[in-house]
């Protein structure tokens, strides 16, 4: 009975050294120990591991003290092999593997190191280097800039190319600010202005809800609209300022090199300075990390006009040679006002003279002083009333204004009438109808007065005449009367020679229009109303007490504007202020430009 | 150009230049007058309320994005080292100031309006990426000299073998004890990482249990050389795992400054597309 031992051990090259060795036992000890048969030179091993027997052509391996080794990937105590069948064990680093010898009943054990004792010298990068694992800089990197991606832009254009169905308004993202108070119901529609992808917002987006519609319906419409879908108040409805050819070439050209070029981009992106936006920036409000409702917003967006009045107004006759408008360069060079209305009409068909009317002696002051409704001579109230509804005054109407001395009392001391004021035909056709009886004396229920004088005389004629002759040929005469110089309508009116033909009035035109298109003056401003303390009275504006003619507009000079406007508080009480905006709204010239503080809740189209 | 004498070639003693000091300042320099300028222009030509969206904000914009762009690309030219006036030394030094003129210039560009949105997001990568990369740049100053102090001349690989061969004796000196020490040095040897996440190190509780050995009544002249090659082991183990850890330090910044950088750049296209998309 013997063993064979071949203990194989590696050299420094990686090749094996072979020792062989016979125990001539049937018995032997394994173990770190060098006392022990067979010496594993391993830590993991106990000083004496196993013993093992050799019987029968079977080896029996019996852990010392218990001690365990591994047979096909179990941990036992003792085992028993047929070396025949090859049978491999494993103690520690080592593997033993028994194999049958040469010779019948001897066995040969080979004994190899499975692992090394130490574990060698590692790559040094490998140790002292950052082992990131999972988190990679390569792949952190394409994790985070793919996610970067997807949510901040892709899912915000697929929302927009209409995938909304994924969670709601991804495109809030891309918000650089808050909009103005005016227009925060539309902070979660970003749609709402920016139509189309890459295209700068354009003027139909805003025209949307705020172009001035013609039809007072469509504009009531559009306000109860915009107003149900949560805005403030209803859209201020605008209009272009001028025709937007003409405003273009009135418009100061770049003035260098970079401007045009700036102007040349912008015209290449489509971001124009006379788009809407050009001059009302949104987004521009306090942004911030407080949600909206926790921070003041502007009421409106911000305005940053792209050129000032002056930059057009002061020299447009050069740039625009055809215009009607005076170059009006800053406030001390504002032209004196004109008629900008050419249906303004040179004559009125009234013979009418503020001058006479006013005057504070004289006929017409004497019978203003017989008069209770008057008491006095005559001012300008008595017949000027402020309108109910507008910024000026009502228009003067010949019943109640002017008929308490301009009698229309026809008649004599059998009856009078009144006569109606007016077609010439309906007129005719009344003094007929009275002087042939058709129909009865109509009770006067009108004031008879006449006017002293003249009045008299010519109701003198009228009696005299109708005294005579035939009924037809007594309201013929009537008629004649009435029509002719001194007569009861000759006198006001402009009538021209007859009796060829039927009598004509000259068209009486006391225009309400305004004569001033590009401006107007409201009387109802404090400090324009002539009843406020220490306002001006109307003959400081307008020199009615000199005009003779009908045809006098009576405007008054901007100085007179002056006094006040453009003044500081130190020097006149009631400065104000004298910005072409003062008076001068870019899209309605004709109107103030109103106060961003004070939105208006009226559709204003009407005046404008 | 900064070491002079230049035409002798290399034969004379080069001294070391340090990237922030390259060329004299030149970077610093030229990063100084891009900031001053863009003060100054901000100031000059930006209207009221100020907007990334004006001419002046779409030029730093520009300028900024282009910045981006290139320093970005410091990750790619890294990996070639070319000589001459580009030289990746340059370059570095370069990506450090222009890097920090960025956050000035940028920051212009912000108009200083701030939400929570896309842009803010991508100002906010940003100055992450600038801030990691300042924390880079002052590792690079501080950390060398502390790294060479402790690397005391031993390169990396001599660190590894110094330890390899002190587990080697150790093996050969444990064979003849009993099995608990024998158990603890086989511990030492197979469990005392240098580096990354480890529990208690297999030769500190060797140390400790040869210790506790060597207090028995029989003296063991074993277990004293054993414990002195593990107090060896333990010093070499403690100088490795120093200069691993500052190496770690020296590379950590580097794993936010990369990806973030790359997020920058996706923001950057997500930006430039949303701003001209609701244009």
């Amino acid at each position: 009975m013997s063993i064979t031992l071949r203990q194989i051990a590696k050299r420094a090259d990686g090749s094996d050294i072979v020792r062989s060795r016979r125990i001539e036992a049937d018995e032997a000890t394994i173990g770190r120990s060098a006392d022990c048969d067979i010496v594993l030179p391993d830590l993991a091993v106990a000083p004496v591991h196993a013993r093992l027997r050799i019987s029968g052509g079977r080896v029996g391996i019996v852990g010392e003290d218990g001690a365990k080794f591994q047979l096909g990937g179990k941990q036992v105590a003792r085992a028993d092999v047929d070396p025949a069948k090859g049978a491999v064990l494993e103690m520690g680093d080592h593997r033993l593997t028994f194999e049958a010898g040469s010779n019948p009943g001897e066995v040969t054990l080979t004994v190899t190191r499975a692992r090394e004792a130490t574990d060698g010298v590692a790559e040094p990068t490998g140790i002292f280097s950052i082992r990131p694992g999972l988190f990679g800089k390569r792949r952190t990197a394409w994790v985070l800039a793919i996610a970067v991606l997807l949510i901040t832009l892709a899912w915000p254009i697929a929302a927009f190319h209409g995938q909304r169905t994924i969670f709601s308004q991804p495109d809030a993202q891309w918000t650089v600010g808050h909009l103005s108070k005016a227009h925060a119901f539309l902070e979660d529609d970003c749609q709402a202005c920016h139509q189309k992808a890459f295209v700068a917002v354009r003027d139909e987006a805003c025209m949307t809800c705020h172009a001035a519609s013609p039809d007072q319906a469509v504009l009531v419409r559009v306000s109860n609209e915009v107003k149900a879908k949560g805005s403030p108040t209803a859209p201020l409805f605008i209009r272009e300022h001028a025709v937007h050819a003409r405003l273009m070439k009135a418009a100061t050209p770049p003035k260098d090199r970079f401007e045009r070029f700036k102007a040349a981009v912008g015209l290449k992106f489509g971001r124009t300075n006379d788009r809407c936006v050009g001059c009302h920036l949104e987004h521009k409000g306090p942004v911030g990390f407080a949600p909206a409702d926790q921070i003041h917003l502007p009421l409106t967006p911000a305005l940053h006009p792209t050129d000032d009045c002056a930059s057009c107004h002061g020299q447009l006759k050069h740039r625009l040679p055809d215009t009607p408008l005076i170059d009006t360069p800053d406030w001390p060079r504002h032209p004196d006002f004109r008629a900008m209305n050419p249906a303004t009409p040179q004559t009125r068909g009234l013979n009418f003279s503020h001058a006479q009317h006013l005057q504070a002696a004289g006929g017409v002051a004497r019978q203003a002083q017989s008069l209770a409704r008057y008491g006095g001579a005559l001012d300008c109230a008595d017949c000027h009333h402020p309108a109910s509804n507008g910024p000026g005054f009502a228009p003067v109407r010949m019943e109640p204004d002017c008929e308490s001395c301009h009698s229309l009392a026809i008649g004599d001391a059998g009856g009078r009438m009144r006569l109606p004021h007016a077609e010439p035909a309906r007129v005719i056709a009344a003094i007929n109808s009275y002087y042939t009886g058709a129909a009865a004396a109509t009770p006067l229920d009108f004031v008879a007065r006449r006017r002293p004088g003249v009045a008299s005389e010519a109701e003198r004629a009228s009696l005299a005449s109708a005294g005579r002759g035939s009924a037809p040929a007594q309201a013929r005469r009537a008629v004649q009367a009435a029509f002719s110089p001194r007569g009861i309508c000759f006198d006001c009116h402009v009538v021209t020679p007859w009796p060829d033909a039927p009598p004509l009035i000259g068209k009486v035109d006391l225009t309400d229009k305004p004569f001033l298109t590009r401006g107007r003056f409201d009387h109802r401003t404090p400090g324009h109303r002539s009843t406020d303390p220490g306002a001006l009275p109307c003959a400081s504006c307008h020199a009615a007490e000199s005009s003779q003619r009908t045809a006098d507009l009576l405007m008054p000079h901007i100085a007179v504007c002056a006094t006040c406007h453009g003044k500081r508080k130190e020097e006149v009480v009631q400065a104000a202020a004298a910005e072409c905006s003062t008076c001068h709204s870019f899209h309605a010239p004709a109107q103030p430009t109103r106060k961003p503080d004070k939105p208006s809740d009226a559709i204003r189209i009407g005046a404008l | 150009m900064s070491a002079g004498g230049q035409t002798r070639g290399r034969a004379k003693t080069i001294r070391h230049v340090g990237f922030l000091r390259h060329g004299g300042f030149r970077w610093l320099f030229v990063a100084l007058v891009l900031c001053f300028g863009a003060v100054w222009g901000y100031q000059r030509f930006e209207p009221d309320p100020p907007s990334g969206g004006s001419w002046y904000g779409y030029g730093l914009g520009t300028v900024a994005a282009l910045m981006i762009l290139w320093l970005a690309y410091l990750g790619v030219r890294k990996r070639s080292i070319t000589p001459g006036t580009w030289t990746l030394k340059g370059w570095v030094s370069a990506h450090v100031y222009l890097g920090m003129a960025l956050a000035l210039i940028a920051t212009l560009h912000t108009a200083f309006q701030f939400g929570w949105n896309l842009h803010t997001l991508f100002y906010g990568l940003m100055l992450l990426v600038i801030a990691s990369g300042l924390v880079g740049v002052i590792l690079y100053v501080a950390m060398p000299r502390v790294l060479s102090a402790n690397r005391a001349e031993l390169t990396e690989r001599q660190m590894l073998e110094q330890i390899e061969a002190l587990d080697q004796q150790l093996h050969e000196a444990a064979l003849p004890l009993s099995s608990e020490a024998a158990d603890a040095v086989r511990g030492s040897i197979r469990n005392s990482p240098i580096g990354g996440l480890h529990g208690r190190c297999g030769t500190a509780r060797a140390v400790s249990i040869i210790e506790r050995l060597r207090r028995g009544p029989v003296p063991n002249a074993g277990l004293d050389a054993v414990a002195g090659l593990l107090n060896k082991k333990s010093g070499a183990l403690a100088r490795a795992r120093r200069h691993a850890r500052i190496k770690a330090v020296l590379q950590a910044w580097l794993y936010i400054h990369v990806p973030a950088t790359f997020a920058v750049l996706a923001a950057m296209v997500a930006h430039i597309v949303a701003v001209f998309f609701y244009a």
